[in-house]
């Protein structure tokens, strides 16, 4: 069955058919959970919240095939409220958070970049995981984002230029 | 730089799977079930209470509409009074209604409606006590009198009777005394005349039809189109003057049938009688004028059946 017939079937209720459709793209959405959340379990609370979202709006989707798209934003903005949240938990109990458990001892010959990455903000690092990560073309990163391509372009400009600057400082 | 970001994404995408992202999408996915069927409910329920909400709100309006002695009981009660209001249709102090009944008759028949309020002060009056209606010709006209109610709803706010077929006007008359109130209703033509009063709150209900298909029917009975000639006074404001000319007309000159009818211009006249001819009107008239304890000045006005009396200035 194709995605919008999945998407179609999932909006009349029929849970196995979104379960198909998370089938296809949850490693996707755990990957872009954790680069925000860095860490195993935060991430998949933020897939878990997301998933159930997009179950429980489903219907508002009015063009099942934006539904990749569509999905991806529910899971960034799940991913950002999920760390802005953890910020304000930290200063409120003003306790330093215990060093972030890092699974990727498989790329650790790019731990210094991936650290170089924190120095964004969360919409430069949204347009550098979906444009260089995720492989999308920059419109549907507009759509995702809900902002015009121009200003995505900015975003991407403001990112290569911080992570060049702090990739200078980090790798003399 | 294209280096930098190809390590990145390595990195990105050997970011390894948990083992347990099928089971928690799973539950989120059951999760999400169990948050649609409760806002399912949710939204019944709502939709459920505001419905029973409605129904009750529309049961009472409604009975405080229909039920006038519901309507009494709710105004007992502490702000009741203020529902009521709020909540009863008041589309005039007088509602008036029209409709054609027998249409298949050869004469098709208008029948209209006119409910009078009654008020007892500011209040609706309970019951509308003793009253008496009589029928009058030239015009064709119904005086009304009601014992111990001290105002109709007329006097205050005079129903529109414009659109109104069979009736022509209706205007509060001086009263006999402090404990009586009349009023006039007069009408286009001759009428079949249905009145009944009803209690709680106090109204007349006046119903009339055409006689249209009597009148075809047996052309004997058909109004007189000879002139008649009416012995009145002149015209004047609606006040003592002409109430005690009315009076004196029943007291001095014995006239049973005396009246106050309104003239064209909206004055007031005391009607002594109505004569066939302008020779009896002239006798009439010359007799009265012996009557030294009578001091109002007459006229006679020659006027056909239906016509409204006209102005005659003093």
């Amino acid at each position: 069955m194709k995605a919008s017939e999945l998407v179609h079937s999932a909006q009349r209720g029929d849970a196995e058919a979104f379960g198909e459709l998370m089938k296809a793209c949850q490693e996707k959405c755990y990957r872009i959970a954790y680069s925000y959340v860095k860490n195993r379990e935060d991430a998949l609370d933020v897939v878990g919240e997301s998933v159930c979202k997009a179950y429980v709006n489903l219907r508002t989707l009015k063009n099942p095939e934006y539904f990749n798209t569509w999905l991806i934003r529910i899971v960034i903005n799940e991913a950002v409220n999920h760390v802005n949240k953890s910020r304000r938990v930290a200063r409120t109990a003003s306790v330093n958070r215990a060093p972030v458990q890092q699974d990727v001892t498989q790329a650790i010959e790019a731990i210094d970049l991936h650290e170089a990455m924190h120095c964004l903000n969360q919409n430069q690092k949204t347009v550098i995981i979906l444009k260089y990560f995720e492989d999308l073309p920059l419109t549907q990163i507009a759509d995702i984002m809900q902002r015009p391509v121009g200003t995505v372009k900015t975003y991407l400009h403001g990112a290569l230029q911080a992570l060049r600057l702090e990739v200078k400082e980090v790798i003399p | 730089m294209s280096n930098s970001i190809d390590e990145l994404k390595t990195a990105y995408d050997s970011v390894p799977m948990p083992e347990n992202l099928n089971v928690i999408v799973s539950n989120a996915i059951k999760r999400g079930k169990i948050a649609v069927r409760n806002r399912r409910t949710k939204i019944g329920y709502v939709i459920k209470a505001l419905s029973a909400i409605a129904a009750v709100f529309l049961v009472f309006v409604t009975a405080l509409n229909v039920s006038p002695a519901f309507a009494n009981t709710v105004e007992q009660l502490p702000g009741g009074k203020i529902i009521v209001k709020l909540v009863t249709v008041v589309v005039d102090t007088a509602t008036i209604d029209s409709k054609r009944i027998g249409v298949q008759d050869a004469w098709e028949t208008l029948q209209e409606n006119l409910t009078v309020d009654l008020y007892q002060g500011d209040e609706a009056a309970a019951t509308a006590g003793h009253f008496t209606v009589t029928k009058r010709t030239h015009p064709y006209s119904i005086e009304v009198s009601l014992a111990g109610v001290r105002a109709f709803s007329a006097a205050n706010a005079l129903p529109d009777l414009s659109k109104m077929r069979l009736f022509d006007d209706i205007y509060r008359l001086i009263p006999l005394d402090d404990s009586t109130d009349r009023f006039v209703i007069t009408f286009t033509e001759r009428v079949v005349l249905q009145y009944s009063a009803q209690p709680n709150p106090a109204r007349l209900i006046i119903k009339v039809k055409d006689d249209r298909k009597a009148t075809a029917l047996s052309p004997a009975t058909a109004p007189s189109t000879f002139p008649f000639y009416s012995l009145r006074t002149s015209s004047l404001p609606f006040g003592e003057e002409v109430g005690g000319a009315e009076s004196m007309m029943r007291v001095e000159l014995g006239s049973e049938n005396a009246r106050i009818l309104r003239d064209d211009s909206g004055l007031y006249l005391a009607e002594e009688g109505l004569y066939a001819t302008l020779a009896e009107a002239e006798a009439r008239l010359a007799a009265v004028k012996q009557n030294a304890n009578f001091t109002y000045e007459l006229h006679i006005e020659k006027r056909i059946s239906g016509a409204t009396p006209r102005m005659i200035s003093p």
